[in-house]
């Protein structure tokens, strides 16, 4: 029963219904709570849903069970490159290879890892490594697609995503850089909708919100600034958005202080109300975003002949 | 320990049980030869006692002879302890006070069941697991069987009927002429669309029209968590559908066991991927009269092995219902109920456009609960009429749209061999431009 129940919930975090998983994982934690494989996957999920302090908890209970599981060690690393801290990513995925010399997650990890750290020739060493084990996996295929994207390869690039999206037409990072590609081939349509697959799949990848908005930016700059400012305050969390509403008032303070102390009373004032302005702007026209954005998202839609 | 001190302590016991109070009080009872007396506490071990330890107070028992009390102890254990009692008593050749140690626990906790033990106690396997989840034998298929229904019980779907008429009810009806160009009758069909869209309905209504044996297997009639029984029992299956040609076997949700093997992650299930193949191929047996009906929401998920010609090689789209389909679902669903003459069925059918038929049983549901409320609120009974439709429709969504998102990315990328041509021509044919 519980190795039914890891399977679904193995299957609920791949096909990105975290939640689902997480409520699984969390039955099976109840019967047995000191499981490094369920602690694990739900590091991962957590991971999905950018809960990275949790995912680091849960890791952290995992490899104190089980040093020995290569998956934790990967699963590390991703914690590590989401908090930017490369180089103990990379030492995680080398305990990953210490365990298993032919992990792919840790080798496509490090071709990832390498890439943050502009070393682009350790990145296609690691990539090449990964494709001799797995030629036709996903992953390895967007790895690939994303090398000849970075640099500069739009042919190559369209050519590995379509094979990526051959292996798995749901995978989110083959439909992004297919989105990326096609923008980047003025195929604006076709882009859009890889952008929306992505973002309806994982409505938190940052990756999939900034595309749209550039998206919309070639349509209308102005526009897709604004769309793009609103996709990176709507995703902060509770904690940062709080903060930036207290820098933002420290910084209109300030200005309207010093542009006082000038002697320009009257855009001291309109700097006053500006600081208003955007309070203002935070309650109204984040909401008004995300029903705009929620509407361009619409799954499939009939016609209405249908 | 001094008797005082015992004492005090069974009336902390009697305050407030733990296990490890009944641990030091047996074991001072044990040690001061007492062993007669600890009868209170064997219930109350759950998980505190070591192996040895359990030793040390079966050894106590034994010596008083009272088999009783090991009941009362296995009771109080957790599944561990009580899986190294079971042992304790097998290696110490007491195999009558292990086997009924073994099934009292079995009755009360399902995760103890052991191969080994069943073999050591000479438990045959099956008695043991009626012991745990009482299911019928393996042989009686009998509860798979069952009723069918008729073409005319389902709503719309005309195309696929028309199909299904021609490709595969025929051949049944006709066998002759079908023989006479050698074409074989039966076969493997999968039918394959958003989930709510009549797939089943439809399975059993083909079955009824072939006029055949039905069989319906659920996953859960196939799975077991014994190595080799799934195997056992989808070989049973398929030989009571070929003792009782024509027959028409029905898969319900295939993926769940046709998944592929490559995300396998045990080898029973890619042994089950396996065996089910060989039913299919019939290479030992004759499968000439069967037809192989399943029905899945992710094709994509359907191990390529099992799509190849000879095995589930027509592919059906059960495609969501059409604006005739859908009207005619929601007259289905309303009659026998008490509704107004208000009811705008147009205009409800253009609403519910993406809308699956279980979507509109479930909105007809939405408007009758309505209706009830507001019949308890006047205090008198109200038909359902259209305003609860209005109520209801903002309340409920079409659920086919999730499905038709994902699949037109296969349609588009993973296309091989047309296998989601239909798919495609049904979204370029309905989809917003």
């Amino acid at each position: 029963m519980n190795e039914y129940k890891l399977e679904m919930a193995r299957r609920h975090y791949t096909q990105g219904s975290y939640e689902a998983s997480i409520r699984v994982l969390k039955e099976l934690l109840a019967d047995d709570p000191n499981s490094p494989t369920y602690h694990g996957i739900l590091a991962l999920n957590l991971i999905a849903q950018h809960r990275i302090y949790a995912a680091e908890y849960e890791l952290k209970i995992a490899l104190n069970q089980d040093p020995s599981l290569a998956f934790l060690y990967t699963t590390s690393a991703r914690v590590c490159l989401l908090k930017n801290k490369h180089n103990i990513a990379l030492e995680q995925c080398d305990e990953a290879l210490a365990l298993e010399v032919d992990n792919i997650e840790a080798l496509l990890l490090k071709n990832t890892i390498y890439k943050h750290l502009n070393q682009h020739e350790k990145a296609l060493s690691c990539l090449n490594h990964a494709a001799r084990l797995e030629p036709n996996s996903c992953d390895t295929l967007t790895a690939y697609g994303e090398h000849y994207y970075d640099i500069g390869n739009r042919k190559l690039a369209l050519e590995y995503a379509t094979q990526a999206l051959k292996s798995d037409p749901q995978d989110t990072d083959a439909n992004l850089l297919m989105g990326n590609i096609q923008l980047s081939l003025n195929n604006i349509k076709e882009a859009e909708y890889h952008a929306k697959f992505t973002i309806l799949r994982n409505p938190d990848s940052q990756a999939a919100l900034a595309l749209f908005a550039n998206i919309k930016m070639h349509k209308n700059i102005v526009f897709g600034l604004w769309w793009r400012f609103n996709s990176m305050i709507s995703n902060l969390s509770h904690l940062k958005g709080t903060m930036i509403l207290i820098g933002a008032y420290l910084f209109f303070n300030l200005l309207a202080r010093a542009v006082r102390d000038l002697g320009y009373l009257q855009i001291s004032t309109a700097i006053s109300y500006s600081w208003l302005a955007f309070v203002i702007y935070t309650w109204v026209g984040i909401p008004y975003y995300q029903r705009k954005l929620a509407k361009e998202l619409e799954k499939f839609s009939f016609n209405s002949d249908f | 320990m001094d008797t005082k001190t015992l004492n005090n302590l069974k009336e902390a016991f009697e305050v407030a049980p733990s296990a490890e109070l009944a641990k030091i009080i047996t074991f001072a009872l044990i040690e001061s030869g007492n062993v007669d007396n600890i009868a209170p506490y064997l219930g109350s071990f759950g998980s505190s006692l070591s192996a040895m330890e359990l030793e040390q107070v079966v050894n106590a028992l034994e010596s008083s002879g009272n088999q009783e009390s090991l009941m009362i102890l296995e009771r109080g254990l957790d599944t561990t302890a009580c899986t190294n009692l079971v042992r304790l008593l097998i290696n110490s050749q007491k195999l009558e006070n292990a086997k009924a140690v073994y099934l009292s626990a079995l009755e009360r906790d399902t995760s103890i069941l052991n191969r080994e033990f069943d073999s050591l106690l000479g438990i045959e396997p099956h008695v043991a697991k009626l012991k745990v989840v009482e299911k019928a034998e393996i042989a009686d298929l009998s509860r798979y069987r069952q009723k069918t229904s008729d073409f005319n019980d389902v709503v719309g779907l005309d195309r696929i009927k028309k199909q299904i008429h021609k490709k595969i009810i025929l051949p049944f009806q006709s066998p002759s002429l079908f023989q006479r160009f050698k074409k074989k009758i039966g076969g493997g069909v999968l039918l394959y669309g958003p989930p709510g869209c009549g797939k089943t309905l439809l399975a059993r209504a083909t079955a009824g029209e072939c006029n055949a044996s039905f069989f319906n297997v659920e996953v859960s009639d196939v799975l077991d968590m014994y190595i080799g029984e799934s195997e056992q029992k989808l070989h049973a299956i398929f030989e009571k559908a070929r003792n009782e040609t024509p027959s028409v076997i029905f898969f319900d949700e295939l993926e769940a066991l046709a998944g592929k093997r490559e995300h396998a992650r045990n080898s029973s299930s890619a042994n089950t991927v396996s065996q089910f193949l060989t039913e299919l191929d019939g290479f030992s047996q004759n499968n000439e009269g069967i037809l192989v009906l399943a029905s899945t929401n992710v094709p994509w998920a359907i191990d390529a092995a099992f799509l190849r010609p000879g095995r589930f090689d027509r592919m059906f789209f059960v495609p969501p219902p059409d604006r005739e389909a859908r009207y005619g679902i929601l007259k289905h669903h309303i009659q026998n109920r008490p509704a107004s003459d208000d009811i705008n069925f147009n205009a409800l059918t253009n609403k519910t456009s993406g809308y699956s038929g279980a979507d509109l049983a479930n909105l007809i549901e939405m408007a009758a609960d309505e209706a009830i409320d507001e019949s308890l609120v006047q205090g008198i009974d109200v038909d359902i009429n259209f305003s609860h439709f209005k109520e209801a429709l903002q309340e409920s969504r079409a659920t086919t749209t999730e499905w038709l998102t994902t699949a037109r990315n296969y349609a588009r990328y993973a296309n091989d061999g047309g296998r989601y041509n239909d798919v495609l021509d049904f979204i370029n044919k309905n989809s917003k431009k």
